[in-house]
């Protein structure tokens, strides 16, 4: 292999390697960083530069004109059209980068039509290796304004890189190493070199160097998120195995075929089934999914993590464990030093739980401020290294400001029923590598998990809140009540006791004691739904006979039995001994039979009590308006009724009340009941 | 002579019909809204039993019925409170200030003149 040789083929790999590379910074669509275009344009550039240099060797070596290709290697000065428009973005001045792009693009045009048209640039290289050049009269000139442009653009792009602050310039660091490196190679092969022409060496040659450019500018996307790894090797490795695939698979339906059908026919069937094949099947995505299987996937980890603490979501309660347990999944599945989150109040983001800040409880971000607009407004996921050039330069200070008191590189918004409920904020990663689009997927579907949980621990907040206040109201009514109440009961009383009364005013006066009693007996209702949900409810247990008591009870009830016309049976022959508290089981048995009494409609009411293996056990039956089914769990609820409360009086808590003395005393009732056939609650509770 | 009787309360009504109703039984009664009304009274008379209420501005019957019991002037005159906190907390809590008794609001008129008479007897004697 002749010299020539050996220094053109590797340029087509130089070359192939640089259209990739264009090629996948062409495809990294979802990418918003603005030096996308211009390192693909760069790449571009580089790949023709180097396969027209290659051309130009190999064809030397055969013997062949090699002019047009050797003049047509000035191509490579439209690099400084990307290079400059980059250098400009990094300084942040994109009206000059589009400037410097489109006078570059247009000047070295003009350079490259006139070299090959013309001898005025470059009249042709006798020999390549050794190195005899014939120069054009304007090759010197043109030479020293690329020279001075390109260390201009080094200049330049220095003075970019220290103007660049934290993160950015960390992350241009290695692109703007790789340039450098290219661009001094440039200077020195192609203008240094040439232009004081002490060494004969072809400048071509410098297309080596892109190798350098590409590997750290590569690095660079890997080392930091300028674009997605993961997704550009997914997608080169199974365009590769795809075209295998496809170029195995028409050469083998070839072979069986053109024996058959002959040539003609069997290539045009081989490439119209594998279009077909390739194209009209799911076989490229089971390729890509197949190659993902071996990429290094390193949101997998984190995406396990997600996933298991899925289940947990469901079972928090308070906002509070809501937002710990989003803290603890982010820094699992990202691996970030700090993370916080802020929740949504009136408008402002306020900091409700963080890691590795500070620990200062009025972090707070106003509702006009650019993360809170824009959370609210666009409410997608805010990378703060993709919206550096999507925000002006004063939006940008207010941003920053707004980053460092929440040390924030990415922020999510979680969102539910439409309305921002809150952020969650990362700081950087413990490694240093920026976020990938897998990164910013997981923290997607994780947000979302969180905020149903955080909008179902809210409700959850203010049913209890109103719950807590409803209990309160009933507690303070209750004790309110109380005072008036024991006034006119003294005064019905003692006006009932007094002896100057005529039977007309005394029989008024007991249907008013009654009245009072009923109101009695609601207020202390009312008071106990409040103290026993407070859990207040103490038994006085001391042992009597519940026979004896359900006597007294019955002889309690004689007048209001007489009103409603019902006859009651009482079966309490046998003592029962037990101990319970008295006064409670009193109040079931009164509950009970008032009910009874009240739904009754007047039929004839059976109270039994008797001793039933270890229990006590109660029976009261009436024969009245009945219970659906439906109705007969929910009417131990608290301010449950089966029927209409037009129709019947009562806050609906009596049987809640008995329930709770029931189960507080380790019994049980239960009810079965026809629609109109009457019910019959039983009652059993344990000796002591 | 009949049995004097204090009744101190902040609401006026059942002091009110407290009095009419314990005159009618045949107690001398005197009707205090507040508890340094109470201490004045005392000065001027010396009843045989005390109703207290608890829930008062100023001083709390609970608070009051500590003050008595230390003063050992007043110590030996029965204090029976009539209270709207029934909390068997509340009911401890009275008891232990050195209470004869607690009655809760609202209550049998019949009950509380039982209860009345068990400490200081029949209202003549």
């Amino acid at each position: 292999m002749s010299v020539l040789q050996a220094l053109g083929y590797p340029l087509f790999v130089v070359a192939a390697l640089n259209f990739c590379f264009a090629g996948l910074l062409l495809t990294q669509r979802q990418s918003k960083d603005p030096i996308r275009l211009p390192a693909a344009a760069l790449a571009a550039i580089n790949a023709v530069f180097c396969l027209v240099i290659a051309v130009a060797y190999v064809r030397a070596s055969l013997g062949l004109s090699y002019d047009f290709f050797y003049r047509a290697a000035w191509v490579g000065w439209l690099a400084f059209a990307p290079f400059f428009e980059i250098t400009y973005i990094l300084r942040g001045d994109p009206r000059r980068a589009r400037l410097a792009r489109n006078v570059l693009y247009v000047f070295w045009s003009l350079v490259l039509v006139l070299c090959i048209a013309t001898d005025w640039v470059e009249v042709g290289a006798e020999s390549l290796v050794p190195f005899v050049d014939r120069l054009g009269p304007l090759e010197q000139p043109l030479r020293t304004i690329a020279g001075i442009m390109l260390a201009y653009s080094l200049y330049t792009m220095v003075r970019a890189m220290q103007c660049s602050t934290g993160r950015r310039r960390q992350q241009i660091a290695y692109l703007l190493l790789g340039m450098g490196l290219y661009g001094v190679a440039g200077l020195l092969l192609a203008f240094v070199v040439q232009v004081i022409g002490g060494l004969h060496f072809d400048p071509g040659l410098i297309g080596y160097f892109s190798l350098g450019w590409m590997a750290l500018t590569a690095y660079a996307i890997m080392r930091h998120r300028l674009f997605d790894i993961r997704s550009l090797l997914t997608r080169t490795a199974s365009s590769a195995i795809a075209t295998l695939l496809l170029v195995g698979y028409v050469a083998g339906l070839h072979w069986v075929l053109a024996p058959v059908v002959g040539d003609t026919t069997s290539a045009f069937v081989a490439s119209l089934s594998a279009g077909a094949v390739f194209f009209m099947t799911p076989l490229l995505g089971w390729i890509r999914r197949f190659v993902e299987q071996f990429l290094p996937n390193r949101s997998q980890s984190s995406r396990r993590v997600i996933d298991e603490s899925s289940q947990t979501w469901a079972v928090l309660a308070t906002v509070g464990e809501v937002v710990t347990h989003l803290i603890d999944v982010t820094l699992q599945s990202t691996g970030v030093v700090n993370a916080a989150v802020l929740l949504e109040e009136d408008g402002a983001l306020r900091l409700k739980h963080a890691y590795g800040l500070p620990d200062d409880h009025c972090i707070e971000l106003s509702s006009d401020g650019v993360i809170a607009r824009w959370m609210r407004e666009r409410g997608q996921i805010f990378v703060r290294d993709e919206q550096e050039h999507t925000l002006s330069r004063e939006h940008l200070a207010q941003l920053d400001a707004e980053l460092r008191v929440v040390a924030g590189e990415v922020m999510v918004p979680f969102r539910f029923q439409e309305s921002l409920r809150g952020v969650l904020v990362l700081g950087r990663k413990r490694d240093r590598n920026a976020f990938f689009q897998s990164d910013i997927d997981a923290l997607s579907s994780l947000t979302a998990s969180a905020a149903i949980a955080l909008a179902n621990a809210q409700l959850l907040g203010e049913l209890q809140r109103a719950v807590r206040t409803r209990d309160d109201f009933l507690s303070i009514a209750g004790h309110e009540l109380r005072t008036p109440l024991t006034a006119l009961q003294i005064n019905v009383q003692s006006l009932w006791k007094s002896t100057d009364v005529s039977e007309r005013v005394r029989e008024r006066l007991g249907a008013t004691q009654r009245q009072v009693a009923r109101l009695e007996r609601l207020t202390n209702d009312l008071l106990d739904v409040s103290r026993i949900t407070a859990h207040h409810l103490n038994l006085e247990r001391e042992s009597f006979d519940l026979a004896a008591l359900a006597r007294e009870v019955v002889a309690r009830f004689a007048d209001e039995l007489e009103r409603s016309g019902s006859i009651l049976d009482l079966d309490a022959e046998d003592p029962v001994q037990g101990s319970w508290d008295k006064l409670r089981i009193e109040q079931v048995m009164s509950n009970l039979l008032s009910n009874a009494i009240k739904y009754g409609t007047g039929a004839p009411i059976a109270l039994l009590v008797e001793m039933k293996n270890e229990f006590a056990r109660i029976v009261v039956r009436d024969e009245g308006v009945g219970i659906e089914k439906k109705d007969q769990d929910r009417i131990f609820g608290r301010f449950e009724r089966a029927v209409s409360s037009n129709h019947f009086g009562g806050f609906g808590l009596g049987l809640w009340i008995t329930k709770q003395v029931i189960d507080a005393h380790g019994g049980t009732i239960d009810v079965r009941s026809e629609l109109g056939e009457g019910s019959t609650f039983q009652v059993l509770l344990p000796l002591s | 002579m009949g049995r004097k009787i204090v009744v101190v309360d902040d609401d006026r009504d059942i002091r009110d019909a407290l009095k009419e109703a314990l005159t009618d039984e045949g107690y001398e009664v005197t009707v205090i809204p507040n508890g340094l009304r109470l201490m004045a009274a005392l000065q001027i008379d010396r009843p045989d039993l005390m109703l207290l209420d608890v829930m008062m501005s100023w001083i709390n019957g609970f608070e009051l019925c500590r003050a008595l019991k230390k003063n050992t002037d007043y110590q030996d005159i029965p204090v029976l409170f009539i209270s709207a906190k029934t909390s068997e907390q509340d009911i401890q809590h009275g008891l232990e200030c050195g209470a004869a008794g607690y009655v809760t609001k609202p209550f049998e008129l019949q009950a509380l003149l039982g209860t009345i008479e068990k400490l200081v007897g029949a209202p003549r004697n």
